[in-house]
């Protein structure tokens, strides 16, 4: 009887041993449950954060692509408004083909109007104006011993799309006279252009 | 929010490139203020201290004796520049870190945050100080420069080689300037540098000059006069680089160039057509040049061509058919070109900070369906909800209707595939949805949702709105088709296009007559007595054309007679004008995501009826 209840106790606090580990162990994967699902919680969030920025920058870029969206057609058209610009420099000698330059202006200026409603500005510096790089491109330089840096000739005008240069207006620069560096400079001059 | 950003810098000789790894996993190259992609590696100096970098850089160049391009080719050496105007010795590193500050300072505020570190690449050949240079460049910049990667393996990480096995690649990279050819040994997450070769006065600038001589010579056998003002000069090159574009997608394109000059009659304008057979003979010594650094790098990598697994391509002068062409003949494999050449380098410099960031190996890699689902509708049309290539996991519902008036149940037939008509494609799986209340048809709303959990399983779930009833089915084999399976089912599916396409409007022709004469029947019976006698006799009689014709599957009588029907039909929806039927079941759909689907019910009172959708 008394053995028997010994072994009793002894089965009871195996069990209550086995117990304590089940526990443990329940604990420890409740504990491993919880860190699971906070992680995924945290992914879950992440890939909606994510998401909502990814939504935000493809919408930025999207209104930038609308605003931009003639910006090719505009460059394509360059060489059209460049011989305007070539054909109507011309001064005519007739009487008739003053007025075929005349209905070509027209033309022209329809043409510009038509692209200045779409966005377009026409960038047209006027000589002895200031070099300016952010609208222009200097091709040449002319020594002169007046101011440095000013426009002597304006080769081609410049279009620009908003804040989109689509061509700097081409130009020619004033430049002083510098005898003493000129063979260096020419060098620069050559060696910058054929890396261009 | 993701791991911090590591910008790819490729800074170029002529120009440079940023972009970065997006959260996604793929890269975006940043353009600068101007909206270009590329950025001249051109530094002006001003007087006043200002300094002007890039695109306004190079604008400025020739009337600034203190602007610096090109410095790359000094990098590691003692050289240092003179500024004149501020009276200052610069070294290459110091003019470098203004290009690559310009860049940071532009990315940052195009991702909308400071960035401090970036990965910078520069040629196989660069020695060690040259590579410090660089590094040194990017910390004057206020980079922490995380890791100096060579050009060609960033094109070989931009490919996204060198993952598993391991290669042997060629890249073959030619610019505006130089030629750079570099073997590669590549695998395991590692690239050795083999062998590179070159050459350092060859670019597609070479081809353009060329072509712009060639202008200046055909100007002056015409005219009889050799226009070479810098003005004229400057068009012949701008015409020439133009032509070289438009000669690698066209095989002629017409050179323009009018008011070139004055003559004794006035202005001169010069029109011409080249073709590309024309411009690959005149360049063809260029072209040649390419073969001996091709051969080089092959020789001193103790290789020969069958070893080569990959050939890449890149730099933007590769766009030349002629190079692609000389490649491929020489190294007998089929060159690599599905990365922008431009941006090669700089992409795979910014998967190589995504590598070390950890993004790379966060990214999770989501599955796609591999073929469209869909559930079959009235007469046989396969109607997809699920597109093939949709990203998983995904929820997609569309609201569907009865065919046939009071019809009792739906029997939704889930398939797999791209033909138009159900039958061609292949049957996942079917179920009923019964207890529909009568009702005519097109009345009824029953709401289908297929969704896809992240481990491909699909489960389809119809709804009547009306009665709330729901049955659903999940179907697990759905990826169980091999990727030879998948292949074949979209190749037939392009190989029948055409014959598929006609039955299906055949199909929907049909569908269209039968739902006109239900209607008008359903007219003639409710509201038959009171419309006028006559047109209540036309309208019987095309109906009952419509009918024979639809019996006797004459599709061109059937069509001529849906139009007369149409307007028969109008008339008679004016008369009824409550009746909302609806023509096509498919039609009255919408679209919801995040449906959520219960557990469906068992239905009491299931009505067993044979009607099939």
């Amino acid at each position: 009887m008394e053995n028997k209840e010994e072994k009793v106790q002894e089965k009871t606090s195996a069990t209550q041993k086995e117990d304590k580990k089940e526990e443990r162990n329940v604990e420890e994967e409740l504990l491993k449950a919880k860190s699971d699902a906070e992680h995924w919680k945290n992914e879950y969030y992440k890939a909606y954060a994510d998401m909502a920025n990814l939504r935000k920058q493809i919408e930025k870029d999207h209104r930038e692509s609308l605003k931009y969206r003639i910006e090719g057609f505009a460059e394509n058209l360059l060489s059209i408004l460049d011989a305007f610009d070539m054909a109507l420099k011309n001064k005519p000698t007739t009487t008739e083909m003053k007025n075929y330059l005349i209905g070509f202006e027209y033309v022209h200026n329809s043409l510009l109007s038509v692209l200045e409603n779409e966005g377009i500005q026409i960038l047209e510096p006027k000589i002895g104006d200031k070099f300016d790089e952010n609208t222009m491109h200097a091709v040449e330089t002319k020594e002169s011993d007046g101011e440095e840096n000013l426009i002597t000739e304006v080769r081609m005008k410049g279009y620009k799309l908003h804040d989109h240069l689509i061509r700097a207006a081409m130009v020619a620069v004033s430049k002083h006279p510098s005898p003493k560096d000129e063979k260096a400079e020419d060098k620069r001059e050559e060696e910058s252009q054929a890396k261009e | 929010m993701a791991k911090e950003i590591i910008l790819g810098i490729d800074l170029g000789t002529t120009n440079s490139v940023v972009s970065y790894l997006q959260s996604d996993g793929t890269v975006k190259v940043i353009p600068n203020p101007e909206g270009t992609m590329t950025t001249p590696s051109v530094v002006g100096f001003k007087a006043n201290g200002e300094v002007i970098i890039g695109n306004a850089g190079k604008r400025q160049a020739i009337t600034n004796p203190d602007t610096v391009s090109s410095i790359k080719r000094y990098m590691g050496s003692d050289y240092k520049v003179h500024i004149n105007s501020i009276n200052k010795d610069f070294t290459p590193q110091e003019i470098s870190a203004k290009v690559l500050a310009y860049m940071k300072s532009y990315a940052e505020k195009n991702i909308g945050h400071e960035i401090k570190k970036a990965v910078i690449t520069c040629p196989a050949y660069f020695n060690d100080a040259q590579r410090q240079a660089t590094k040194d460049a990017g910390t004057i910049a206020g980079l922490d420069v995380v890791r100096i990667i060579n050009e060609p393996t960033a094109a070989a990480l931009a490919y996204g080689l060198g993952k598993d096995k391991s290669e042997k690649i060629c890249v073959f990279d030619l610019g505006g300037g130089t030629l750079d050819v570099s073997i590669l040994d590549i695998g395991d997450g590692t690239f050795e540098v083999v062998s590179t070769s070159g050459d350092n006065k060859l670019g597609g600038d070479d081809w353009d000059n060329v072509v712009a001589e060639w202008i200046r010579a055909q100007i002056k056998i015409e005219f009889n006069q050799d226009i070479c003002d810098k003005m004229a000069l400057q068009r012949y090159k701008d015409a020439a680089e133009k032509a070289k574009i438009e000669l690698s997608s066209n095989l002629s394109t017409t050179i323009s160039l009018p008011f070139i000059g004055m003559g004794a009659n006035g202005p001169i304008s010069f029109e011409t057509t080249l073709t590309r057979a024309n411009f690959e003979a005149m360049t063809k010594h260029l072209l040649d040049r390419c073969i001996t650094p091709l051969e080089k790098a092959i020789q001193d990598a103790k290789l020969s061509y069958s070893d080569i697994d990959e050939v890449l391509l890149i730099g933007g002068s590769i766009r030349m058919p002629a190079v692609q062409n000389l490649v491929a003949r020489i190294t007998g494999k089929k060159p690599n070109l599905s990365v922008n050449p431009d941006e090669a380098v700089s992409i795979g410099a910014a998967y190589q900070g995504g590598i070390l960031s950890g993004d790379v190996k966060d990214v999770i890699l989501l599955d796609v369906t591999p073929l469209t689902l869909g559930i079959e509708t009235m007469g046989g049309v396969m109607t997809p909800l699920i597109p093939r290539n949709t990203t998983i996991p995904t929820t997609k519902s569309q609201i569907f209707s009865t065919a046939a008036d009071n019809q009792p149940a739906v029997d939704i037939m889930v398939y797999q595939g791209e033909r138009p008509m159900a039958h061609d494609n292949k049957l996942l799986g079917h179920f009923q949805l019964s207890g529909i209340k009568p009702a005519p048809r097109g009345t009824p709303r029953i709401e289908v949702t297929f969704s896809i959990d992240v481990n491909g399983i699909v489960k389809v779930s119809a709804k009547d709105l009306d009665s709330q009833k729901e049955q659903e089915i999940t179907i697990s084999g759905s990826n169980g088709l091999s990727k030879e399976e998948i292949d074949r089912m979209v190749r037939e599916a392009e190989m029948n296009k055409e014959e598929d396409e006609k039955r299906k409007a055949d199909i929907e022709l049909k569908n269209k007559a039968e739902s006109y004469i239900a209607s008008i029947d359903q007219a003639l019976r409710e509201k038959g007595d009171s419309i006028d006698a006559k047109q209540k006799e036309e309208t019987q009689k095309l109906r009952d054309e419509l009918k024979t014709a639809l019996d006797n599957n004459d599709m061109n009588t059937l069509r001529s007679k849906i139009n007369d029907l149409e307007k028969a039909a109008e008339f008679m929806q004016q008369q009824t004008a409550q009746q909302g039927s609806n023509p096509n079941p498919g039609n009255e759909s919408q679209e919801q995501t995040h449906q959520s689907t219960s557990n469906s019910k068992k239905d009491d009172d299931v009505i067993d009826a044979d009607f099939t959708d």
